[in-house]
């Protein structure tokens, strides 16, 4: 298969089981975890180690009322943030075999707007659970 | 479909006609036009804004007056309504360009523009 780009609808964040009502635009950072030394012996050249790896995320959406099977209204993310409810997440393809990255999270905290004139929105944010994280491809199709 | 919905609402005040060609109409009439916008989420169109404006046009001041307060009031009724098909969940005035007066044709005319909030189209 030749390489394609991919739209970014297609990449979707599902947490604990669920997909986020609403969601217009997900930012997704990963970054390795570096421990630094430098010996004697090392000659004056730094030395590096990778130790896991860093994982944030955000969704930002607009806020939906209502309950949809599937789904995560603005109120379920609300308590989830209020407690720092950790869940199993999913991000990637909803396509049989596109690569996904998996782990555990925690609803850090969500950012509302509601101006005077539009739709209400709101930002949700992420943390990977240290050690918890791992890599897939999607099973279902 | 919006344009149907501005229709039978602003009917309901004047004689008014879809901005969409050259149209000769008695005084007093409004025209409009609407640009719509649709809110994408990843799992699709989940509702639709639309910038609506309503051109209100006559050959007296203070009609163009009356019939600007008419408009106003007939259009910020229709929240939760549905109109035509359209399912309107608010509406708000945003502009008004204020009354003056048009020299070629002779006519006074006032511009409002409203954001109108809709389920579908």
């Amino acid at each position: 298969m030749s390489n394609e780009k991919v739209l970014g609808f297609n990449l979707r964040l599902k947490v604990a089981t669920k997909y986020i009502a609403g969601t217009t635009n997900h930012n997704f950072n990963l970054e390795g975890k570096r421990r630094e030394s430098i010996m004697k012996s090392d000659q004056g050249n730094k030395q590096w180690e990778n130790t896991g790896r860093i994982v944030t995320f955000s969704a930002n959406l607009y806020i939906m009322h209502g309950t949809e099977d599937n789904y995560m209204n603005v109120d379920d993310v609300r308590k989830a943030c209020a407690a720092n409810t950790t869940g199993y997440y999913e991000y990637g393809g909803d396509s049989a075999d596109e690569p996904l990255v998996t782990g555990n999270c925690m609803f850090l905290k969500i950012s509302e707007t509601s101006d005077s004139e539009n739709f209400a929105t709101a930002a949700v944010d992420f943390e990977e659970l240290e050690g918890s994280g791992g890599f897939g491809t999607q099973s279902g199709s | 479909m919006i344009l149907q919905a501005l229709n039978n609402i602003l009917n309901e005040v004047m004689d008014s006609h879809a901005l969409i060609g050259d149209i000769e109409a008695d005084l007093p009439f409004c025209v409009f036009r609407a640009d719509t916008q649709p809110h994408q989420t990843k799992d699709g169109i989940c509702g639709y804004d639309h910038i609506v404006n309503v051109g209100i046009i006559d050959n007296e001041i203070e009609s163009v007056n009356t019939y600007t307060e008419s408009v106003i009031t007939a259009m910020t009724a229709k929240e939760n309504t549905i109109i035509s098909g359209t399912k309107i969940y608010a509406v708000i005035q945003t502009d008004e360009s204020g009354i003056y007066y048009e020299n070629e044709n002779n006519v006074y005319m006032n511009d409002l523009e409203f954001k109108v909030f809709t389920k579908n189209r």
